[in-house]
């Protein structure tokens, strides 16, 4: 303990002695450890903080799967679920659950919340009951009987309720029906994300085909029991009920994973990106420090070969060498904190939603551990080559009197040179991930502008199977509102569509055109589905390439009609027209009278989804014949926001009080909104790419200004014997230029490797895209040419007589 | 080539350079030590067969021109570099083939080192510095405090030891590297060069410093190329060429 204080004491000592290298080491080592600290703490706060319920890890999802065509992510049917709740041994207990929009009526206006459908087994599978009241019963989970029942969060007992015991018993509107709040839950409770009411889940059995499903089984492992042990019962129990309901349950299987990494899977590709994209830049920032410790421990060489003459061992004085790395390391990891809490307010505050209840970005014990871990590593790792290299020492030279200092060795300059080109390559490849995150982007933000969005106002509202219990009521609701919206004044375009543009995610579904043949139905090409009414492409400007738009005539009871994109018509019909050919969707039965459309018109392909691995293909049909539930109004109006938004509250109000209109925005701000991920990644993408450029500029310039440094009295010399100051220049500049050109392109062959993982998290443009690879090696090309170009002015200033004398 | 011995007995009353139990061996002795540098294409021989003993208690001056290999012999003897061929022996242990660790240890406890230019270091202190080897011994630190405050008092430098090197005259560096070399109570003391760096005044005063350890018993091991100091020795061994030409008694 006494050697390591002294030690500490040293090498405190010893950087108060050179401040400016310490604060240059502090301030690079401080963005390295701070973007990883921020990173760390939204990975861990995404996929790894334990879920503040009890046992988390002994929770799973449950789910059904169709390995034969790979997909791993599909909801249970309800009648599945209970067969297989009835089952299984392995659970204490089987819950499940789908979300849904909550428009609620608490006080008088009704508002858009989130609420879940759930199982009674739910809560006790996440090991959290309500606080107040009761659960629900298995009797409640039949169609019919969970009409009247909800259970609140903390948060609207405390806001709405006053924290009143009273509020058990009251009765609240939720999508149309007038429900008996019957429980409150513990305060933070929002399971599955933010959700305000949870609902009995009622199963029809006159409806339920166990065909589809929607349901995410949630439940809890029995003591003993193992996840893999759950996976294989839950496995052979489905593959009795496919061998019982062959034609129902064809190709499906079932799997069981720990709850939060299911969870997880969503963002994970993303997560592992800007992990890798701070490891990179805490490299680069390994790699400058790495050389800057390596000039300085030259230009220590004799104090360094003393204290071994005087009898420290090499470990030893290595030893005391990276207590002064470490130390540089512990004050940047204390920086660092504070800077990663001062961006992650930032980031945070970019999110333009409220977070998942499991969701915590603090920095606290775990996120500091992380913190503390890398900066030790780092500390060795920039500390460690040049301590190495600084006791490899020829003692008896070093100590001679007029030995040079510098100790500018071959292999001293190998390293520095091999650390530079190192710093270069990770930067090449940092700089192409964010300059393919940042051309997805402008790829997705050009799609959109590309739209029509000129004084265009979107809203969304959902008309509640309560009260819209059918199609033919929906449509009724249509027309009107269709008509209403025309006679608003001031109006010049309106349109319902029940999805727009660079949305988040993927709504899909098998796709069969007409004399496709399939051996099941799920081997159908996979396309988005849009639902909207005529006048949507002209008001949105998306002219259709080909056919004619939806027309008042395609009503009910006339043919069923479809529009298709380019991209879907290409997949179907490859060479041949499209219009007058007719489509279903793939759960359709072939037989069923109303299953076909027939495609009247081709539009032009536009992105759907902004957040990841879009689906081009895309077909629309109409929502007068078919209408959905939930849908978007746009209309174009030269009238303020404020005052659409209030006439069209107004419209909506005028047919149906207790429908809500949420999200009401212009379609620009709208589409902001849909691309706020996208917008946020590729910023940080950005932030880090310039701060990679730049640690990497600087470094170079070390390495070019140190290098200029030794060799003084060779270009006094030179100088001497008549070399001019161009040539002196291309020297200097043709060392620099030869080590960027090196690290660009091992950090190429290194990119071209590395960004195959960031495919499903590209739109427009592929992982090999040459111009994000030339744009970027240009960059780093010039930045070297700019970096090296003070040391190669300072170098055709040496005088020749005095560098020759100092020699 | 053989030297004589000088078989002059310690007769110090108090020395902080020990002396060993084996009076009659040689505390130190080379047989036939070469060194040769390899740079890229030209072999230079510093050394060629070097044949040396030092008894305890001597105090013997290397001299000769420059590049005649004194530095060299003194850096083998003080274990800063290994021979290319012949034998070293330490206290009668060879010590030619040690490993780099091995070496370090005897450099630490065994010699002391007193170089031209003091080589000081120059965030240290006074006293850290010549507590510095005494640390990589891993002594408590009562004891080092002691002996740094001995080894202080004896070049009466005690006065300064929370001044830096940066604070202090030449002569009163050295005075500080002597103190260093002293703390570790090395069995030999080498130096480089010791006035090297220093005006005649603290030069002298440096080289009676030396003169007084000796009287008290420390063996010493001086490189000069100064025949003035040279003289201050027992025993003056000329170099030439990487080789011993010639040997005297000085008194």
């Amino acid at each position: 303990m006494d050697v390591l204080l002294q030690d500490i004491r040293f090498a405190l000592r010893s950087l108060r002695r050179t401040p400016g290298f310490a604060a240059v080491v502090i301030a690079v080592m401080t963005l390295g450890i701070g973007v990883n600290t921020m990173i760390f703490s939204m990975v861990y706060g995404v996929m790894l903080r334990p879920w503040p319920l009890p046992d988390p890890e002994r929770i799973v999802a449950v789910g059904q799967m169709d390995p034969k065509h790979h997909d791993e992510d599909r909801g249970m049917s309800f009648q599945n679920y209970l067969d297989l709740r009835e089952q299984s041994r392995s659970f204490s207990h089987f819950g499940g659950l789908w979300d849904m929009n909550a428009y609620v009526t608490l006080d008088r206006d009704p508002e858009r919340l989130w609420a879940a459908n759930i199982t009674s087994e739910l809560f006790p599978a996440l090991g959290v009951m309500p606080v107040l009241g009761r659960n629900f019963t298995r009797e409640e989970e039949v169609w019919g009987r969970n009409w009247t029942q909800v259970i609140i969060s903390d948060r609207i007992w405390r806001d709405r309720y006053g924290a009143s015991p009273g509020a058990l018993g009251r009765t609240l509107k939720l999508n149309g029906r007038i429900r008996t709040i019957v429980g409150v839950m513990p305060p933070g409770f929002r399971y599955p994300e933010i959700q305000d009411f949870w609902i009995p889940a009622g199963h029809d059995a006159t409806e339920d085909k166990r065909q589809d499903g929607t349901l995410v089984g949630v439940a809890r492992l029995k003591p003993g029991v193992t996840v893999k042990q759950a996976d294989a019962e839950i496995k052979t129990l489905m593959a009795g009920l496919v061998k019982q309901y062959p034609k129902e349950n064809e190709n499906q299987s079932a799997h069981v994973h720990g709850l939060q990494e299911w969870y997880s899977r969503g963002p994970r590709p993303l997560m592992y990106l800007m992990l890798a994209a701070v490891g990179f830049l805490l490299l680069i920032s390994c790699a400058n420090v790495a050389n800057l410790m390596l000039a300085r421990a030259a230009g220590r060489r004799r104090e360094i070969s003393l204290r071994m003459a005087l009898g420290a061992s090499r470990p030893r004085v290595v030893r005391q060498l990276l207590t002064e790395s470490v130390l540089l390391a512990a004050v940047s990891a204390l920086l660092g904190v504070a800077l990663a809490h001062w961006a992650n307010g930032i980031w945070i505050n970019a999110i333009p939603m409220e977070k998942p209840f499991f969701m915590d970005f603090s920095i606290d014990a775990p996120v500091l551990l992380y913190t503390v871990v890398i900066a030790t590593v780092a500390g060795i790792m920039f500390g460690l080559a040049p301590a190495m290299h600084a006791t490899d020492t020829h003692l008896s030279e070093a100590l001679r009197e007029g030995s040079s200092q510098a100790g500018s060795s071959r292999a001293g300059n190998l390293m520095r040179n091999g650390l530079v080109v190192a710093e270069i390559a990770f930067s090449l490849v940092l700089l192409i991930g964010s300059g393919l995150m940042v051309r997805s982007f402008m790829h997705l933000e050009r799609a959109g502008r590309g739209l029509r969005t000129d004084h265009v106002v979107s809203a969304q509202t959902l008309l509640p199977i309560a009260t819209y219990p059918d199609e033919n009521s929906r449509r009724v609701f249509m027309r009107e509102l269709d008509a209403r919206l025309a006679a608003l004044p001031g109006m010049r375009g309106h349109a319902i569509v029940t999805r727009l543009p660079l949305n988040r995610g993927n709504r899909t579904n098998g796709i069969i055109a007409d004399g496709a043949k399939y051996v099941s139905p799920q081997d159908a090409p996979q396309s988005n589905i849009i639902r909207g009414l005529p006048g949507y492409f002209e008001l949105i400007g998306l002219p259709l390439k080909r056919g004619r738009d939806f027309t008042e005539a395609d009503r009910e009871g006339r043919e069923r009609v479809a529009i298709v994109n380019e991209a879907l018509a290409k997949k179907l019909w490859p060479g041949q027209d499209p219009i007058g050919r007719r489509v279903r969707l793939s759960f359709e039965a072939d037989s069923l009278a109303t299953a076909w459309r027939t495609v009247i018109g081709v539009a032009p392909d536009i992105a759907q989804n902004a957040e990841g691995d879009d689906v081009p293909a895309t077909v629309y049909l109409s929502q007068m014949q078919e209408p959905d539930q939930t849908f978007i109004v746009l209309v174009r109006s030269e009238r303020p926001l404020a005052q659409v938004t209030a006439e069209l509250r107004q419209t909506l109000r005028s047919i149906a009080p207790d429908l809500a209109l949420t999200e009401v925005r212009t379609l620009e701000a709208q589409f902001r909104f849909q691309m706020w991920m996208r917008r946020l990644f590729a910023s940080l993408m950005a932030v880090f790419g310039v701060m990679a450029l730049v640690i990497a500029a600087v470094g170079l310039y070390g390495v070019m200004a140190y290098s200029v440094a030794q060799r003084t009295q060779e270009i006094g010399i030179r100088m001497a014997l008549g070399a001019a100051r161009e040539q002196v220049v291309r020297m200097v500049v043709g060392q620099a230029l030869r080590l960027t050109l090196l690290g660009c392109a091992i950090g190429i062959a290194a990119a071209l490797l590395v960004t195959q993982a960031m495919a499903t998290l590209l739109y427009g443009v592929k992982p090999t895209d040459p111009p994000t690879y030339a744009i970027v090696a240009i960059a780093l090309v010039m930045s070297g040419l700019f970096a090296a170009a003070v040391p190669a002015l300072r170098a055709t200033r040496v005088d020749p007589m005095i560098a020759l004398r100092a020699g | 080539m053989s030297v004589t011995t000088n078989d002059r007995p310690l007769t110090a009353a108090r020395s902080s350079v020990r002396a060993t139990d084996e009076p009659n061996k040689p505390l130190l002795r080379l047989e036939g030590v070469t060194k040769v540098f390899y740079t890229e294409e030209v072999e230079t021989h510093a050394l060629s067969g070097v044949h040396l003993d030092i008894q305890r208690g001597e105090y013997v001056s290397i001299s000769g021109p420059s590049g005649c290999g004194k530095s060299t012999l003194l850096s083998i003897l003080g274990l800063l570099d290994a021979p290319t061929g012949g034998s070293y022996w330490l206290d009668g242990k060879p010590v030619q083939t040690l490993d780099f660790a091995e070496r370090a240890r005897i450099r630490n406890r065994e010699i002391g080192f007193i170089f031209q230019s003091f080589n000081l270091i120059g965030d240290l202190t006074v006293f850290e510095n010549v507590e510095l080897p005494l640390t990589y011994r891993g002594m408590a630190a009562s004891e080092r405090k002691r002996r740094v405050g001995e080894a202080l008092e004896r070049v009466s430098m005690a006065h300064r030891s929370k001044h830096l090197p940066s604070q202090l005259s030449g002569g009163q560096q050295q005075r500080v590297a002597v103190a260093r070399a002293l703390a570790g109570e090395p069995l030999i003391l080498l130096a480089d060069e010791p006035t090297g760096n220093l005006d005649s005044t603290n030069g002298d005063a440096v080289m009676e410093l030396l003169r007084d350890l000796h009287q008290q018993g420390a063996t010493i091991c001086m490189v000069t190329h100064d025949n003035r100091f040279a003289r201050y020795a027992d025993r003056t061994i000329h170099l030439f060429d990487g080789a011993v030409v010639d040997e005297k008694k000085e008194r």
